[in-house]
């Protein structure tokens, strides 16, 4: 459980919140649109209501967003090199006497 | 001009089959061959490199989900161009380069507005099987079912690499000046 436990209990205990420890395990389900319709209000409830996991669940949130935005991203020039060569491939292929 | 004329057909479909089913998915090939480069240049060549097996091998393609037939093209020629590919894109392992993998803790690192330049250092630091999970599932979108089946791992290694990945980029941008975090004492981040 180390690292999955919140200060917001008794302060140094490691004392998870009833709920943290469900809540964070699936967390990544959630956001990613995985979470079991069954469980989804009970896992939604915990993270409206408890402040570090919600915090959680805005980080991994951020962070899917921003690997979405620079992983959609493919350099101009580059692409139209490719594109340019897709349309070629055959020329290549076919006229290779080899 | 015998041979050629007797060729032409077979040319010209495979050339039209190419342009349909192949030319539509260049894009997605472009960024999934990023996610398995480590740069701009080798994705290009990595890509280039696929489209032509493609185009030599479409003859025996069956014509159904050419994204996936696509991208395991550029895999096998990424896998067999390194061997450092090899172990980290077919490896089934859990404990690829386990190391690194430390839970944060909550609320010590949170991403703030991110920069494309800091995302992608640190999505580049990844290992390619972590990095190809995140862009699957992220960017283009896919199921942890999809990614599962078009990667030939049981989707438990999808969330597992998916979970570990990201929770890397969280790491690897928390000490960056865009780093938005609430003051909570670094010293309990523990750093294998």
């Amino acid at each position: 459980m180390n690292g999955r436990e919140h200060d917001g209990g008794v302060a140094g205990s490691g004392h998870v919140e009833p709920g943290c420890a469900e809540a964070l395990a699936k967390l990544q389900d959630l956001i990613d649109g995985e979470l079991p319709a069954s469980s989804a209000p009970r896992i939604m409830a915990h993270l409206e209501a408890c402040p570090p996991c919600g915090f959680e669940r805005e980080a991994f949130e951020r962070i899917k967003a921003a690997v979405a935005s620079c992983g959609n991203y493919v350099d101009a020039e580059s692409m139209q090199r490719l594109r340019t060569f897709a349309s070629r491939v055959a020329e290549f292929v076919d006229d290779d006497p080899s | 001009m015998s041979g050629e004329a007797a060729t032409a057909p077979d040319g010209s479909a495979r050339r039209q089959r190419f342009e349909e089913l192949i030319v539509p998915e260049v894009e997605f090939l472009a960024r999934v061959t990023r996610s398995m480069s480590r740069s701009t240049a080798e994705a290009e060549d990595l890509a280039q490199d696929a489209l032509l097996k493609a185009y030599r091998a479409l003859d025996g393609f069956d014509g159904r989900h050419p994204r996936a037939w696509l991208y395991r093209i550029a895999r096998n020629t990424a896998i067999n161009r390194d061997q450092r590919n090899r172990e980290l894109l077919l490896s089934e392992d859990e404990e690829i380069d386990g190391a690194g993998d430390v839970m944060a803790e909550p609320e010590s690192q949170v991403v703030g507005p991110i920069l494309d330049a800091e995302l992608q250092t640190a999505l580049d630091a990844l290992p390619p099987a972590f990095r190809i999970v995140l862009q699957l599932v992220d960017v283009e979108g896919m199921r942890y079912q999809e990614a599962a089946e078009l990667l030939d791992v049981p989707v438990g290694t999808i969330m597992s690499r998916l979970h570990r990945a990201r929770n890397r980029v969280r790491r690897a941008l928390a000490g960056s000046p865009l780093d938005r975090s609430r003051g909570v004492d670094r010293s309990t981040e523990v750093e294998a």
